[in-house]
């Protein structure tokens, strides 16, 4: 283990870092805005040139709200809920491929902070870290809503991580490996897995609304019935925390979901450019192909929050357990027929 | 092997017929599917099988015979249960499923070969038994019993999980077989993790068969669960029990005896004193019956203490007389209990005048418990003593003589309450399936008493 | 194959955060403005109705029954995963083993419906 190791690792997670929290941000401004097109109003419009600033005079604000610790309440439960949401929701992307090895100064750097053998399972285990974030902020608020609200965030998102794993089982049936780095390198050009595995993307995909308490899945805050949830009592930099979590929950969900099933930094004629370009630009490219996917898929988180209206408990509970269970295993079973039916055939 | 495939999908297909309301179905099917896997398990006799799975599991005579035995106590359970899980609830299918999960780690803890496959065939016998104790779910006394077990026997597997961890520590290895050799290879050097871990063992075992001084859960939880949960408890469940524990001892740690003999030495004399002493002074039946399986428990541990040759059949006929005598007592039981609502002994009162087929039946079958000749029960102590006498512990026969005569005492209290009290109580209507059963508790109760080379040379 | 310097990085990572979420907790406690409060306003929200009981009381046990069902499936889920990733080099008979497998965990997810464990109304 050298400096230059240390020196470059820490360079990538600082980056990354500052990247989540910016695209954080300016996810709540893209949400506003979309929201404004979408009923044709204009949105935040003060805040510098297009309200582009908003997100910071928003940020800044809540460092200068009261924090306010209802008497009730759990005192250090209550300022671990938030904290442990927000923490919880960085390290997701560690294990991410945001491009191909760059050359730089002749030293070639991966653009990933860390490949290791079991990424997706480093991911499951983080994500689902998460709901304890809700739960313990949900319950040491010592507030009815925020109680049902962090009961049924939890209860949500338990559910809909059984679906999650079955229809990524299919996917891994395809790529026969756990690291982000090996699946992203299969899906060279267009071999993307969405084309392999379509229904398991389209589970995967509502799994993902569900596990980051997005409109139609929005249950745990829920603002008509539950006030605001489990975030009721919070106030300052704890409710914002809050938001934040949420904001990159989405977006780790969305960088999630364009490598594993929509190719990552892969794109149809890659090889010219590379040829082209050589191993310094090149990847570049990839990286802004990345984000362009990464990017679609928020909008298309907003569009969807946006247009359809919020499910009742009961059949969020019936869509999770008794259509997209099934439905998932089904996927494995075809998919693993379909593989195994493929080699027999090979060998005869 | 086909036995325990069998009990698993029998026990499914038993659920699934609850679902789909074919309640009739329920007990025929149960009792075929268990007729159909002892025969299977019997077939493998003197099969000379390898250890199978790579040596998760070895069905040999050992496993034949105890799978055999507690398959058919279960049938008997399984034919006394005609009309009686009804009357406590209207999730009927569930109760045969998991008797018949129960049996299947039941069958698992008899034929491991590996001491993963010990914790998890205790496992699937433990958490099923559990969910029964506690199956009726208004009744607080039931409640109770299974929360104490669930406490209690979570905190034992914990014990015997140590035990395990550490003997894997010392030997590498959970195979029994590479355990045997590990300790056969080192007459002198032992790692000490490897006692450490023995010791644990054996606590989590006697908690699991309910030995003194970890025999507190016993009375409590035979008392408020269900007669016929407790039944199966006290029978099936034992042996399976002292069948784990005597394969364990047998084949890994037998060179070992200097070492465990005397901790499991005093084991067995507190068990045998405990139990008898407190049966003494119990004034409900049911109550007396689980201090007596605590008694009995002692008895069978004999077997263990004098570990050799003869130790398996020993412990074999021991098990086969207690598991029919416990049959017949919680059949009548049951009875007089539908009939006058408590149980105890003055509800036996006049018994004999009213109804003396079951006085009879309840008589041998309190006689063979005391290890009266011409009963099962004596060949049984008969058998463990020798065992015993064959190790010269012939003060220990002595006091486990000494204890036999205190049980004297509590088993003839039934008998003289049947016979020499009055009582004007009507006659109490036996269904047929109980005769079936009480018919065939007594005749192999008096059949091994009487002829017992029938199984004195199995092994 | 990972090395366990692979996940050092992630170490880093979670420095990284920890910091930020302690800077930030910090901030927003040394500079927000601290007011003289009263008992009621510190009482829980209850859309501005005096607060009745206590928030903590049992819930439905639907939710028990969910998680419990959780456990169980997930746990099945976890023994697929190594499967997943090695199940064309055990060909066919690797398929029908998992297919039993599968089998019985569908058989009590059947169970389950059929039981009504998972109605909600």
């Amino acid at each position: 283990m050298e400096l230059e190791f240390l020196i470059e690792k820490t360079a990538l997670v600082l980056v990354l870092f500052v990247l989540t929290l910016t695209i954080a941000a300016y996810s709540t401004w893209a949400e506003r805005k979309v929201a404004a097109w979408l009923q044709d109003r204009v949105g935040p419009n003060r805040a510098g040139p297009f309200g582009l600033l908003q997100p910071l005079a928003d940020g800044g604000k809540m460092f200068f709200k009261e924090e306010i610790i209802p008497s009730g309440a759990n005192k250090y439960l209550f300022i671990a809920g938030p904290s442990l949401a927000l923490l919880v929701s960085f390290l997701g992307t560690a294990v991410i491929p945001f491009g191909q090895n760059i050359e730089i100064f002749g030293r070639v750097v991966p653009l990933q902070v860390t490949d290791i053998n079991v990424g997706i399972l480093y991911i499951f285990g983080v994500v689902s870290l998460g709901v304890y974030g809700i739960m313990i902020g949900g319950w040491a608020s010592n507030n009815k809503y925020s109680l049902m609200g962090a009961i049924r965030g939890a209860s949500q998102n338990i559910s809909y991580e059984i679906a999650m794993g079955l229809s990524i089982i299919a996917l891994l049936m395809v790529t026969n490996t756990l690291s982000f780095k090996e699946i992203a390198a299969q899906q060279h050009g267009w071999h993307w897995n969405v084309l392999y595995q379509p229904l398991g993307f389209l589970i995967f995909l509502i799994c993902a609304f569900a596990e980051t308490n997005r409109v139609p899945f929005d249950l745990p805050e829920c603002e008509t019935e539950l006030i605001g949830g489990y975030q009721t009592e919070y106030s300052a930099f704890k409710m914002g925390a809050y938001m934040f979590a949420e904001y990159i929950n989405m977006f780790v969900s969305s960088v999630v979901m364009a490598v594993l099933y929509f190719g990552g930094y892969n794109y149809p004629g890659m090889d010219a450019v590379n040829q082209a370009l050589g191993p310094t630009w090149s990847p570049l490219i990839g990286v802004g192909v990345m984000f362009f996917k990464i990017i679609a898929f928020i909008f298309f988180f907003m569009w969807v929050r946006w247009t359809v209206p919020r499910f009742r408990y009961d059949q969020l509970m019936d869509l999770g357990w008794k259509v997209l269970i099934p439905l998932a295993i089904a996927n494995i079973v075809i998919t693993a027929i379909v593989i195994v039916g493929f080699d027999l055939f090979n060998k005869l | 092997m086909s036995t325990l495939i069998v009990i698993s999908i029998l026990a499914i297909v038993v659920l699934y017929l609850g679902l789909f309301k074919a309640k009739q179905a329920l007990l025929p099917i149960s009792v075929l599917g268990l007729v159909a896997a002892l025969a299977l398990a019997i077939m493998e006799w003197n099969s000379n099988a390898a250890p199978i799975f790579s040596g998760m599991m070895h069905f040999d005579n050992f496993a034949v015979a105890f799978s055999s035995i507690c398959i058919i106590t279960t049938i008997l359970v399984f034919l006394l249960s005609k009309n009686y899980f009804e009357k406590i609830s209207d999730n009927v299918a569930e109760y045969y499923t998991l008797i018949l999960f129960a049996l299947s780690g039941i069958i698992v803890m008899v034929s491991y070969h590996n001491l993963s496959m010990l914790f998890v065939g205790l496992e699937i016998m433990s958490v099923s038994l559990y969910i029964l104790a506690g199956i009726k779910r208004k009744d607080f006394a039931s409640n109770e019993a299974a929360l104490k077990y669930f406490l209690m026997g979570a905190f034992s597997t914990g014990f015997l999980l140590f035990g395990i961890a550490l003997i894997y520590g010392a030997s590498k290895s959970f195979d029994l077989a590479v355990i045997a050799q590990y300790v056969i290879d080192r007459p002198t050097g032992i790692d000490p993790i490897f006692y450490v871990g023995l010791v644990l063992m054996i606590v989590g075992l006697c908690f699991k068969v309910g030995a003194a001084p970890f025999h507190f859960w016993t009375p409590d939880v035979y008392e408020g669960a269900p007669t016929l949960i407790t039944a199966f408890m006290s029978t099936v469940v034992k042996i399976a029990g002292f069948a784990a524990f005597l394969r364990l001892f047998s084949i890994c740690f037998a060179p070992l005896q200097d070492f465990w003999m005397p901790t499991l030495l005093v084991i067995t004399i507190l068990t045998l004193f405990v139990g008898n002493i407190t049966a003494l002074y119990q004034t409900n039946f049911k109550r007396m019956l689980a201090f007596s399986s605590i008694s009995h428990a002692g008895y069978m541990l004999f077997a263990i203490v004098a570990l050799g040759a003869a130790s398996t059949n020993a412990i074999f006929i021991y098990a086969a007389a207690y598991a029919v005598s416990s049959i017949t007592a919680f059949a009548v039981l049951m009875l007089v209990k539908a009939k006058t609502g408590s149980e105890n002994f003055e509800d036996f009162n006049g018994l004999a005048k009213s109804n003396p087929f079951l006085a009879f039946a309840l008589t041998v079958a309190m006689l063979s418990f005391a290890g009266i000749p011409l009963t099962a029960g004596f060949i049984g102590k008969f058998f463990v003593f020798n065992a015993a006498l064959a190790q010269y512990h012939t003060w220990l026969v002595a006091i486990a003589v000494v204890n036999a005569i205190i049980g004297v005492f509590y088993y003839f209290k039934v008998i003289v309450a049947m016979y020499f009290k009055d009582n004007q109580t009507k006659q109490i209507a036996t269904p047929a399936y109980f005769n079936f059963v009480l018919g065939v508790s007594l005749i192999i109760t008096l059949v091994l008493g009487i002829y017992p080379s029938f199984i004195t040379n199995l092994f | 194959m990972s090395a366990p310097v692979d996940y050092l990085p992630i170490i880093m990572q979670l420095l990284v955060a920890l910091g930020f979420v302690a800077l930030t907790m910090g901030i927003t406690h040394l500079i927000g403005p601290k007011r003289k409060t009263t008992d009621v306003k510190l009482t829980a929200f209850e859309s501005g109705i005096e607060v009745i009981g206590n928030a903590r009381q049992p819930f439905s046990i639907k939710y028990f029954v969910v998680a419990i069902l959780f456990v169980l499936f997930d746990v099945e889920v976890i023994f697929m995963y190594p499967w997943a990733v090695n199940f064309r080099e055990f060909g066919l008979n690797g398929l029908i083993e998992m297919f039993i497998f599968m089998g019985t965990l569908l058989l009590g997810f059947i169970y389950v419906i059929k039981k009504k464990a998972l109605e909600w109304d």
